[in-house]
């Protein structure tokens, strides 16, 4: 009796079903760290950099070393500090409106498509009027116009954020259907909530993961973005509003000195983004055992 | 309280509206009699579009008809495309269950063997423990062929063989203890030489449980094997069925030549005659659809070699009771000379 | 039955190479096509059959490699050539021209913007022909096929019924004039008149034009029907190779008799003879039983049999097999 239970918990083993397709492929390896990275970017990093935002004149453009590994900016502080400090604005913000915008999306969509029928058209039409607004224009005026505080941009951006995956999910859940395996359910009375959570919700997360990993890369970009252009100043640390004080205030386009300043904070965008999609595109693969190939 | 006759199809059609305005009819099925008791195998035979997927549909309570009635262990449950006896449908309706042609596409590709059957057995058992579950669904993979159980409870359909996929499905079914198992070509997916255990399988749990069996095939020789010399068998064309009758009497005499056309024309493993393999005469006068169009109500009138004025004129299609098993849709039933293969002979 | 060697297989390995080995799909074939003859070649799924052939024609996969062999084909002008040896470039003006190929399920690859007689033209043109009386000469090809050329040259493909299709598809391949024909399971998909006419027409084609044919099927019956010499493929190799009498009157092999026994067909019916599966799974190819390929479900199952695999040994004349119980050790 004993072994077989033990045997009952070998057959959903967490290991070879969740992180083993993620640790296997290069792409999910690289992602996984990525995130971690983020994570401790985000959580440990302020507790253990000390922030000096105190101008040092005598450092000013410095070029990274062991004391300050991502050189200093144009007042000579720290700018490794200042990252660290401003990625938990940097990745939380865009976290939060991504998942609100998919939380909305999956409701919505499994809603029209699910129901089908008047619904699903309501729904379709709602959809495609709000996919026509520019997001970003909408999102720079809004951001302009609203008070300023995290709140209003995670709302802001997450109310852009749910109409292309409520798309993709309706037209996915209306074929999903009429699929042999559910039309087998709905034969065996497996009942509706079983048939949505288990036979068709799985099939959606793969849609889910990437839409979430997209959004977010997409959410980050229009944070940094508004804030480059000066719209929403919220913290100094914001490498949004460090690269713009930088460009705009200090012309450090033209400053040969300021130019790894810049790199280095382009490329850490470049990175975060990619790790992120990367571990996005290996979600995948735990959700769907076919496509895991080295088994 | 164990009705004898378990299903009970009486003058059951489907048919389609398509276009724009909804003019154009497919008629998928018109006007079918149909019905099994306990225990038995009864086989429909037919080509792809002669109806036969959407009457197991039906059957199953899958599909709702136009019109007709469908009766489940005697009780109308459907008549005339609405469900008239809710509860009762809903009480039962996963004991008429319906099996796929492709198994691939009939089980949850994100779902292993184990997790497959133990949704099912959990929904409709829910005060058995996990591990009466347990030892429940090794049983249900001994009985079907999959052992040892252990080895399969982790896999996933795509690491199952055809043959494999489909005793799951059918393990599926099982767990449910079902009135009628509708098989909808489930052997067609899966290599000849296996197809055979399949059919056996199925044989075997229709004695052990009682279970009735609807067997769909285009494979003549499969259907009949399924059925057996004393079960029953449906010949559908377009929707209807032209012949129907003890498996013994239909297939040593039969009346409707589309029947007859189906047994000459099938390539056959072994027909030597003196040395030389004997071709069958061609009983079809195999037309492409445009040279010549009789235009009857009789499903089969372009291509058959008895048609006639009496086809043409034909106003409605009835039934002849040729004897006490054997029906016929073909106005000359009577009339037909006798009829066996020519390859007959030599056996 | 003709004595004239056509194409000679020797040898020939292929193996795919996969992340978790390497799938020895064609293992060790030896095999003769006679010309003007239909040969047919049986295998279920995982024999291999349909690697065979792609290994033939050179039309594999990126990752199959060609360990070894010798396909030579004697042309009926008198050529031989080992199409193993071929660039590229060359094996293209044969393929078609000279080997015809109807790969299965080909009724979904005719294009469906194009009506039949541009689908003559082009396919022509492919093979660098032109001149618009040739082109006039190869709609006559339809007649072979039962289809009338005024009427079907304008139809478009979803104009017509999957056997007609499958049947244009046919007569584009004869329009080029190949000597050999591969057909690829022909007759799956189709409904019993549909095969019936397809069965006739292959008659017709080997009758009238003596074109030789390498059929490739599952389907017992219709190679009982058509083919002069059959080749059973099991695992990647030829475990039984004969005439259609010695196959289907004299099966040697276990695997042969097994499969004749275990399909449920009419005769089975009227002669009351109960038909029984073959036990087991088809082979892993990416690992194989060790020795014969068959000894998990063979009945007869020796020591030697797990050991070695057996040589192909030649019973009576023509009338090949591969198993220790023919093989002296």
């Amino acid at each position: 009796m004993r072994s077989e239970l033990r045997y009952q918990e070998s057959i959903r083993n967490i290991y070879a079903d969740y992180v083993k397709p993620i640790i296997k492929s290069s792409r999910g390896l690289f992602g996984t760290i990525t995130i971690v990275v983020m994570i401790l970017m985000a959580t440990v990093g302020p507790e253990v950099v000390p922030l000096d935002l105190e101008p040092h004149p005598e450092n000013m453009w410095c070029i990274p070393s062991l004391q300050h590994l991502f050189g200093c900016d144009y007042l000579g502080r720290d700018l490794f500090a200042m990252i660290i400090h401003g990625s938990r604005e940097v990745f939380l913000i865009p976290f939060l409106a991504s998942l609100i915008g998919v939380l909305i999306g999956v409701v919505l969509g499994l809603l029209g498509g699910f129901i089908g029928g008047l619904s699903r058209r309501i729904i379709t039409a709602l959809t495609d009027i709000w996919l026509t607004i520019p997001s970003f224009p909408a999102i720079f005026i809004m951001a302009y116009a609203f008070p300023k505080s995290y709140l209003t941009m995670v709302m802001i951006l997450a109310v852009f954020s749910w109409p292309g995956l409520t798309r993709s999910i309706i037209s996915e859940v209306s074929s999903l259907k009429t699929r042999d395996y559910v039309e087998a359910a709905v034969n065996l009375s497996l009942g509706r909530s079983h048939i949505l959570f288990r036979e068709i919700l799985p099939h959606l997360m793969p849609y889910i993961a990437y839409n979430l990993g997209a959004l977010y890369v997409g959410n980050m970009t229009s944070l940094i973005g508004i804030i480059f252009l000066g719209v929403a100043p919220l913290n100094v640390t914001n490498w949004g509003y460090i690269l713009n004080t930088m460009i705009y205030t200090y012309r450090a386009l033209l400053i040969p000195q300021a130019t790894p300043a810049i790199l280095i904070i382009l490329i850490l965008l470049i990175y975060v983004k990619l790790g992120v999609v990367y571990f996005a595109q290996s979600l995948e693969e735990v959700f769907n055992p076919r496509l895991r190939v080295y088994e | 309280m164990m009705k004898n006759k378990v299903l009970e199809l009486s003058s059951v059609s489907k048919h389609y509206y398509r276009g724009l305005f909804r003019k154009s009819i497919v008629r998928a099925v018109n006007e079918v009699n149909l019905s099994i008791n306990r225990g038995e195998i009864r086989s429909i035979v037919g080509e792809s579009g002669s109806g036969k997927t959407t009457v197991g549909k039906i059957s199953s309570g899958l599909i709702m008809p136009t019109s007709g009635s469908v009766k489940w262990l005697d009780q109308i449950v459907i008549k005339d495309g609405e469900i008239v006896n809710d509860k009762f449908f809903r009480q039962n309706r996963h004991r008429f269950v319906y099996i796929h042609q492709d198994p691939y596409s009939a089980l949850n590709p994100s779902m292993n063997v184990y997790t497959t059957l133990d949704v099912v057995i959990k929904k409709h058992y829910p005060h058995m423990s996990a591990s009466d579950r347990y030892d429940y669904i090794k049983r249900l993979l001994e009985k079907v062929g999959l052992s040892p159980p252990s080895y399969f409870l982790n896999k996933y359909p795509h690491h199952l063989s055809g043959g494999m996929k489909q005793r799951l499905v059918i393990a599926r079914t099982l767990a449910v203890e079902p009135y009628l198992i509708v098989a909808d070509e489930v052997v067609s997916m899966v290599d000849p030489s296996i197809r055979v255990a399949i059919i056996n399988l199925l044989k075997e749990i229709s004695e052990e449980y009682k279970t009735s069996i609807i067997f769909i095939s285009h494979d003549l020789g499969a259907a009949l094997y399924a059925a057996g010399d004393d079960g029953y068998v449906y010949v559908m064309l377009k929707g209807y069925i032209v012949e129907a009758g003890k498996v013994s009497k239909v297939m040593y005499d039969p009346k409707h030549p589309y029947t007859r056309a189906l047994i000459a024309n099938i390539p056959a493993v072994i027909r030597f005659d003196s040395g030389k393999r004997v071709r069958p005469p061609e009983l079809v006068r195999i037309y492409d659809s445009e040279s010549r169009i009789i235009r009857s109500i009789c499903p089969f009138a372009d291509l058959c070699p008895y048609a006639d004025e009496e086809c043409v004129s034909l106003k409605t299609l009835d039934y002849k009771e040729v004897s006490n098993d054997h029906l016929s849709l073909c106005v000359k039933s009577e009339k037909l000379p006798q009829w066996r293969p020519s390859w007959l002979k030599n056996i | 039955m003709s004595s004239d060697v056509m194409i000679s297989i020797r040898n020939l390995k292929m193996e795919y190479l996969v992340r978790e080995g390497t799938i020895k799909a064609v293992d060790n074939i030896d095999l003769d096509i006679y010309r003007h003859e239909i040969t047919g070649i049986v295998g279920e799924s995982g024999s291999g059959k349909t690697s065979l052939i792609e290994t033939i024609l050179r039309i594999l996969p990126r990752n199959a490699r060609i360990r070894s062999g010798k396909v030579i084909l004697r042309t009926n002008r008198g050529d031989e050539i080992d199409l193993m040896s071929l660039s590229e470039e060359t094996m293209r003006r044969i393929r078609g021209r000279v080997i015809g190929y109807v790969p299965q399920g080909s009724q979904t690859s005719l294009n469906p913007v194009q009506n039949i007689r541009q689908h003559f033209i082009e396919t022509l043109k492919d093979h660098g022909i032109h001149d618009e009386k040739t082109i006039e000469e190869s709609y006559e090809k339809l007649k072979i096929v039962g289809l009338e050329p005024s009427s079907v040259l304008s139809k478009f493909p979803h104009e017509l019924s999957g056997g007609m299709k499958q049947r244009v598809v046919i007569s584009l391949t004869m329009a080029l004039n190949p000597e050999i024909i591969v057909l690829d399971e022909p007759t799956s998909a189709l409904d019993i008149f549909s095969q019936r006419i397809l069965l006739n027409i292959l008659d017709n084609i080997r009758e009238k034009f003596r074109t030789t044919m390498i059929l490739i099927t599952h389907d017992l019956p219709v190679v009982a029907e058509l083919a002069d010499r059959v080749a059973v493929l099991y695992a990647g190799k030829i475990v039984e190779y004969g005439s259609f009498r010695d196959i289907f009157e004299k099966p040697l092999h276990p695997y042969t008799q097994m499969l004749i026994r275990s399909i449920p067909s009419i005769t089975n019916f009227y002669t009351k003879s109960i038909p029984k599966p073959i036990p087991g799974e088809p082979p892993s190819l990416l690992n194989p039983p060790p020795g014969c390929r068959f000894n998990p479900r063979c009945p007869f199952t020796r020591e030697i049999c797990v050991r070695e695999d057996p040589p192909m040994i030649e019973v009576e004349k023509g009338h090949y097999v591969k198993c220790w119980l023919y093989a002296r050790k």
